[in-house]
């Protein structure tokens, strides 16, 4: 099966001194029917690598296809991809009907097929009233959905959207989150949704790549880059983490910087070589004796569901445990007081730095 | 690659605006160059002859006998010239800035309507609107009637016809051009950093000086430039504010391109107009440079 | 008036701008009051009349020059600002384009020279060449001078404006044409129409540049107005700058509430 999106070798880079490579050397393949998030923090070059699929900007090298067919120095307007824009850019001169309706019309479809068009599309986004306002009368949420009614109109083979939660407040993003997903369902369209938000990627996505400075560090779906991430970028960039330096000592064995044993998972690395390991802080658990590391606890950050303990152990150095609170409420240790933190081998994850 | 056709092609709508500029502008002012450095002609314009005559002539006066000696007459005029419009900067900034501020801090609603009250004279005709001063300030005016009813003067003042009143016509003309683009830099001024400097222990006239004043200096700038370079050349304030006898190198120029009929003279004093706004916009460029920023083009 | 609270206050700037006002509008009042004076005098009040307003309507060389003046200002405006549309345009929007800072440059360079040099600089180029066009020599000299001044407000507009727009146009299907016309110019005429208007007014208000190149039988406005203020009889050009002064100000308001309305 073709992909929807194919990059092999993309790069943009923009002239300066010195220049800036804003994408190096990507490649990808997003399927048909999916809903594939590039996620990373501001400046990795998920923005440009959107721009490029759009037409924005033109590639300095490497290969853009389109269901295989090579779009690379295509115009934005000759290519069956819209764009829901971050600050939705409705054109403020026209009403909602008239902005959801434009690419139908450039489209040279008929008036009365394109205004039917738009209205069914304003009716799939819940806003079958509201197009004879003027963009500028409407909430941003609202906006929100005429910039996806707009985009989808022209029912193009693949939806690129550019942090388009980013601008709502956080009820509204948390019921966009579910909407989206919805429409991408019910529409069957590809869709390459862009943030810095992990929590909204982890929730939204089949798939995610994950960005960091012009480079694709892994591609997965959203259990996978969770739970088994490839290298401390993206480790850290998603979830919280604690981290060791450690010395392997062979078999499930390993020796932390401070020196204290922990046991953890196989490895192929040689005997006596230096690995980074990491745990997700829910995966360790908090008790008031028992094998593990001991050390006391420092610092307590109370997060509502959970709490963060920092512990400060006793052969040196620091991590956290997440733990949720005593059913009725009470915490599991004060600060001062003395614990062992038990650590399950299985929970235990060895990453190149 | 771009070829030599395609860059022509994405600069095609640049031309009929640079074009004009360059033909109808850039041009006469090099042809004027040209003409300082030529004899006068008989009938106006220049004859064809190379001669520093017209340049001569801003310093030296030929005499009785022939002789050069140093003429300072035309000197005098220049420095007026520069003086009174240092002045005008000076008065339209003294004016124009707390005008600017004020306005700078009102609600958007009003701020538009001073704009609106800023530009609404500027659609009136300035040689009217300069007339109206000589109603205002001649012997007979509203200045001096008024005083002497309340008894203050039993003669009427000298107003019209002096230095100081040529000023007031020009802080008149260009103190919008000052308010302007002050307002324009303090409106975007973030209102946070003036409650940090109070916050700071500054009062409100600490605040003003070591903060509201530094960032609003390119605005300042612009508008002294602004309000500089028109009113050396001014024409119309000194004619009708100023009488025969304070001539400024405005009317000077004029005057050797209309009834003296010197043109290559009137050319040297235009060049020695146009230096002195080189001049101006080469440590305006300068300044620029150091605040990173100015004017955006 | 006042907000002693705010903390931004500062105690007599807002006598200084009161003061500002009177000054800026004391001619203005002078103006309109005596053009409906009685008597000649500019100085005693004598009684309301509409004789000025009557003479100066039926004055023939008020009419030539009025009408000398609007063809002017026309013409001038016209080219002005379809020039300085297409330049900030293309300074705007085309990354092709090498030297911004230059042709920037050129387009503000007409307000960077003294008006006394440009109208010298221009009659001795007109003469050099021997252009003889009557109102056209006046048309191109102030078409030069009025492309900065559409040209500013243009482009800020345009810089103002955000250019995701004409990505999301482009991105819909519209190639450049279509965008340009449907997209960029309907948002930019705001701009253009204040550039245009201060074009407008620069251009019916100028007098060095015109009074050096106009030929004989080419008076504008100004010039006439400035002939009559020399001898010190105005009750016309009082009665006759109150109109104008009316018009405008109908014209300016109006704008500003079909905007604010916006």
């Amino acid at each position: 099966m073709t992909s929807a999106i194919g990059l092999s070798g993309l790069q943009k880079t923009y002239p300066g001194a010195p220049p800036v490579r804003a994408l190096r050397n990507a490649d990808l393949a997003i399927n048909d029917n999916e809903f594939f998030t590039l996620l990373g923090p501001s400046g990795c070059g998920k923005t440009t690598l959107l721009r490029l699929m759009a037409g924005f900007e033109v590639p300095t090298g490497g290969k853009l296809t389109l269901f295989g067919e090579d779009i690379a120095h295509l115009p934005p307007e000759k290519r069956p991809i819209n764009t829901v824009f971050q600050h939705y850019s409705l054109f403020p001169h026209m009403t909602v009907l008239e902005n959801v309706a434009f690419g139908l019309k450039r489209l040279h479809k008929s008036d009365a097929e394109a205004k039917q068009v738009a209205q069914q599309m304003l009716d799939l986004v819940h806003l079958a009233d509201f197009g004879d306002r003027k963009p500028g009368q409407l909430s941003g949420g609202q906006q929100q959905r005429v910039a996806l009614a707009r985009a989808l109109a022209p029912q193009p083979r693949v939806l690129l959207l550019d942090e388009p939660l980013s601008a709502l407040d956080l009820k509204l993003r948390q019921s966009m989150r579910a909407e989206l997903k919805r429409l991408q369902r019910e529409t069957g369209i590809t869709f390459v949704f862009v943030t810095h938000d992990q929590e909204e990627a982890l929730a939204m996505s089949d798939r995610i790549a994950v960005m960091s400075q012009g480079e694709i560090q892994q591609v997965g779906d959203p259990a996978t880059i969770y739970e088994f991430p490839e290298n401390r970028f993206v480790a850290e960039f998603i979830g919280d983490a604690d981290f060791f330096e450690a010395e392997v000592l062979g078999g499930t064995e390993y020796k932390l910087s401070n020196g204290a044993l922990l046991t953890g998972p196989r490895t192929e690395a040689a005997i006596g070589s230096q690995v980074t390991l990491f745990f997700r802080p829910e995966k360790a658990e908090l008790k008031q004796s028992g094998s593990g590391l001991p050390g006391q606890v420092s610092e307590i950050l109370y997060l509502g569901n959970s709490t963060d303990y920092v512990v400060d152990l006793a052969q040196g150095g620091a991590l956290t445990v997440r733990s949720e609170n005593h059913k009725d409420g009470t915490a599991l240790a004060d600060v001062g007081a003395d614990v062992v933190v038990e650590i399950d081998p299985a929970a235990v994850r060895v990453v190149t730095t | 690659m771009t070829s030599l056709r395609e860059t022509l092609r994405s600069h095609l709508a640049l031309i009929p605006a640079t074009a004009t500029i360059t033909i109808f502008m850039v041009l006469p002012i090099l042809i004027i160059l040209v003409y300082s450095f030529l004899a006068p002609g008989d009938y106006g314009g220049g004859k064809p002859e190379f001669s520093t005559n017209a340049y001569q002539r801003l310093l030296f006066q030929r005499d009785l006998f022939d002789q050069m000696v140093f003429d300072p007459a035309y000197l005098k005029i220049a420095f007026r010239s520069v003086w009174i419009a240092v002045v005008s900067v000076v008065g339209c900034l003294l004016l124009g800035f707390p005008v600017a501020y004020y306005i700078a801090c009102q609600p958007e609603e009003r701020r538009n309507i001073f704009l609106l009250l800023i530009t609404i004279p500027f659609w009136t005709n300035l040689l009217v609107r300069t007339y109206c001063w000589i109603l205002v300030l001649r012997d007979t005016g509203l200045v001096n009637v008024g005083l002497m009813r309340m008894g203050l003067i039993d003669e009427p003042l000298t107003l019209l016809y002096t230095e100081g009143a040529v000023a007031l016509g020009l802080i008149y003309t260009y103190v919008p051009f000052m308010v302007l683009p002050i307002y324009a830099s303090l409106e975007r001024m973030d209102r946070r950093l003036i409650e940090a400097a109070r916050d700071l222990y500054s009062n409100r006239w600490v605040a003003l000086r070591y903060v509201v004043i530094p960032l609003a200096m390119p605005g300042i700038i612009a508008g002294a430039i602004l309000v500089f370079i028109p009113a050396l050349g001014a024409f119309i304030a000194p004619d009708l504010l100023g009488g025969g006898k304070n001539l400024m190198l405005g009317s000077l120029v004029q005057l050797q391109f209309s009834s003296a009929r010197n043109w290559p003279f009137g050319s040297a004093l235009a060049m020695v107009i146009m230096a002195m706004v080189l001049m101006c916009l080469f440590f305006y460029a300068r300044s620029a440079k150091k605040n990173g920023g100015g004017i955006k083009h | 008036m006042t907000q002693k609270n705010d903390i931004r206050w500062l105690p007599g700037f807002n006598w200084v701008t009161l003061f500002f006002f009177l000054f800026l509008y004391l001619p203005l009042i002078i103006l309109v009051v005596f053009s409906f004076n009685a008597s000649r005098s500019a100085t005693v009040w004598s009684g309301f009349s509409l004789e000025w307003y009557v003479k100066a309507f039926a004055n023939d060389d008020i009419q030539r020059a009025t009408k000398n003046s609007l063809i002017i200002a026309v013409f001038a405006t016209v080219f002005a600002t379809t020039m300085a549309t297409m330049a900030a345009l293309a300074l705007s929007r085309n990354r092709a384009v090498k030297n911004k800072s230059l042709f920037g440059g050129v387009l503000i360079l007409p307000l960077m020279v003294p008006e006394i040099v440009t109208a010298v600089a221009t009659l001795t180029f007109f003469s050099a060449i021997g252009l003889s066009l009557g109102l056209g020599n006046i048309i191109i000299a102030h078409s030069v001078f009025c492309i900065p001044f559409a040209y500013l407000p243009i482009r800020a507009r345009l810089d103002g404006m955000d250019e995701s727009l004409e990505a999301a146009a482009r991105d819909l299907y519209s190639n450049k044409w279509d965008t340009l016309r449907l997209i960029t110019l309907p948002l930019l005429m705001p701009g253009i129409l204040s550039g245009a208007m201060l074009a407008f007014i620069i251009s019916l208000d100028d007098f060095i540049i015109t009074l050096m190149v106009a030929e004989a039988g080419s008076t504008t406005l100004p010039i006439y107005i400035y002939s009559l203020v020399r001898v010190g009889i105005t009750p016309e050009v009082n009665a006759i700058s109150t109109v104008l002064l009316g018009v405008s100000v109908l014209i300016v308001t109006a704008a500003y509430l079909v905007e604010k309305k916006k």
